[in-house]
């Protein structure tokens, strides 16, 4: 069952990554071919974009070149042109951009497998900077069709027939489409890398309500009576869905307890990279001009994953009367308090020597609240409990704590080892 | 004063008793212990990540004992904070909203996944040399995500 299940999941991904893929093939060269045109007098590729000449690696890069003024993403959008172009002279079908779109499913099936699997080999680096936008494009592209996985082939023919057949290949250049695509490289560069999902209101809508008047207008009484209906349908349901995202789709995530979490192992291998640079860092084995190490070195409370590393923790062990040697009695405690709730991540937390008794604390405070407070006091450390109170008296409360809560839970402690020793011998 | 094997104590040891120097105890007590609407509790004010910084501290020095692998699992979903985040990053738990509470045993059997996948990877003077447990696995998922938010991962 689960095999069964497996391979149409499978199956189904890859018909959705073709998907993505055509729709790039579709968007991303009309909009190339503008950036190209838009400088077009420094350009060799943009007289010639559509040519089926396979360009060299030096040629890319001296069409690069040429572009120093050229934003990143348009670039990016430059360099995904020649591949792309690249791709299509070296397809076995040779086909053209055009033919792509109306292949008859399954042959269309079969090239863009072989699309995929020429991007995963060959042009895997490339991609990969560039996920989001695949994935950005996905969700367009859902938005875009409107239309269930299942139905695809039903109702991507219908309204690419009528389009087609209506607006030729200006379905291409809708300005609709042309603004979304231009849309995109805004999200490339937002700070909010790992976001899972996408607003579906931040997706540019696609205005088919005015293509399908323009339609009707220079079509009365056509025979595609049929297929403007059908048009309609889809365009209902993609307004009904804008929210919620089309229905039907495959959700990536149903429901918890469904969720089968399988390790990414890139980024395990991230992990792993992370915690052996950690531990070079730490014995000072990295080379100081590695960027890595430049937050390991300066912020290693906040970034060292090492937590005995941590330079905190390593001045606090490394006392000789650390509060950890009398951590039972109420002045081992009380440190540990000032250590975890006031000082964690400060200087002094860093320097200090941590004996401290409430009245010697108190002198410190004085010593630093006029000058520089956050000497002793950072309020961003793990939401540090004081900040925005007044934490002399959050301090004399703590010290009372250590003398009061604190013994009886070590004294009921000792209780309890008594009675588990009575306990077994009994 | 009676001595001590004159103590006849039920025959299941009350839970107290066999718990008391239990991590996850110890965090229970200290949270029972912190937040009072008429601040009347000891540790007034100590949020979920500090108690999780005190009790390793206190696991450290011997005076409770360590998590294991499960426990520390259960306390990650129940703070529900930066290791959380990482284990989204590793795609071990799936996406969700801020304030979403995550199952504890799904949360437990992903690091645990985590965990021993991690000692399969390292060799075992790494493991040693980086003193690799559940508490610094635990610490390590936080710097993950803040690293990458660095985009240095």
């Amino acid at each position: 069952m689960n095999a069964a299940l497996q391979a149409v999941t499978q199956h189904r991904i890859l018909i959705v990554e073709a998907q993505v893929y055509s729709f790039v093939l579709n968007l991303c060269l009309p909009n190339a071919r503008a950036v190209l045109s838009k400088h077009a007098k420094h350009s060799t590729l943009a007289k010639h974009s559509t040519h089926a000449n396979r360009s060299t690696h030096a040629d890319i890069l001296a069409e690069c070149a040429c572009y120093e003024n050229v934003h990143a993403h348009e670039k990016w959008l430059i360099r995904l042109t020649i591949k792309l172009r690249d791709m299509l002279v070296l397809c076995p079908h040779g086909f053209t951009l055009d033919s792509v779109t109306y292949l008859p499913n399954l042959e269309r099936q079969s090239t863009f497998r072989y699309i995929v699997n020429k991007f995963r080999n060959e042009y895997h680096e490339a991609l990969v900077p560039n996920q989001k936008v695949l994935n950005v494009l996905k969700v367009a592209l859902y938005q875009w069709l409107n239309i269930p996985i299942q139905r695809d082939a039903e109702y991507r023919c219908i309204m690419v027939d009528v389009l087609q057949q209506h607006l030729g290949s200006a379905v291409l250049y809708l300005p609709e489409v042309w603004n979304m695509c231009c849309e995109v490289p805004s999200w490339i560069y937002t700070d909010d890398r790992e976001r899972q999902s996408f607003n579906m209101e931040e997706v540019p809508l696609l205005d088919f309500s005015a293509s399908v008047q323009c339609l009707a207008a220079a079509n009365p009484g056509t025979r595609d009576n049929n297929l403007l209906r059908n048009l309609w349908e889809s365009y209902k349901k993609f307004i009904m869905n804008v929210r919620t995202g089309p229905k039907g789709l495959p959700v990536a995530i149903q429901h918890f307890d469904d969720y089968d979490g399988v390790l990414s192992i890139p980024r395990f291998k991230l992990l792993v990279d992370f915690l052996r640079k950690s531990l070079q860092s730490v014995h000072n084995q990295l080379p100081i001009t590695d960027p890595f190490y430049e937050p390991l070195r300066h912020k290693g409370d906040f970034y060292l994953p090492l937590r005995e590393f941590a330079p905190s923790r390593q001045n606090i062990v490394s006392q000789a009367n650390t509060p950890f040697l009398h951590i039972e009695e109420p002045v081992g405690m009380f440190n540990l308090l000032v250590f975890r709730i006031l000082c964690f991540n400060t200087q002094v937390s860093r320097t200090y020597s941590f004996d401290f008794t409430l009245p010697s604390l108190l002198k410190m405070m004085d010593q630093y609240e006029k000058k520089n407070k956050a000497h002793y006091h950072n309020s961003r450390a793990y939401g540090n409990p004081c900040a925005g109170w007044d934490d002399r008296k959050l301090m004399e409360r703590y010290w009372d704590t250590a003398h009061s809560a604190w013994p009886l839970w070590v004294e009921n402690k000792r209780k309890n080892r008594m009675l588990n020793v009575a306990y077994l011998h009994y | 004063m009676l001595p001590i094997y004159t103590i006849k104590p039920t025959l299941t040891p009350p839970a107290s008793i066999a718990s008391l120097k239990k991590f996850s105890q110890f965090e229970e007590w200290l949270e029972s212990s912190t937040n009072d609407a008429d601040r009347k509790k000891h540790f007034w004010l100590v949020g979920k990540l500090t108690r999780l910084l005190i009790a390793g501290d206190l696991a450290y020095a011997g005076v409770i004992d360590k998590p294991t692998v499960e426990e520390m699992g259960a306390l990650i979903a129940k703070v529900s904070k930066g290791a959380i985040a990482g284990m989204v990053y590793l795609n071990l738990l799936p996406g969700r909203a801020k304030n979403y509470h995550y199952p504890a045993r799904q949360t437990a059997l992903a690091f645990k996944e985590l965990y021993d996948r991690l000692k399969e990877e390292l060799s075992d003077d790494e493991w040693d040399r980086m003193g690799m447990d559940a508490i610094v696995l635990e610490h390590s998922l936080c710097k993950l995500k803040r690293m990458h938010k660095l985009k240095l991962l």
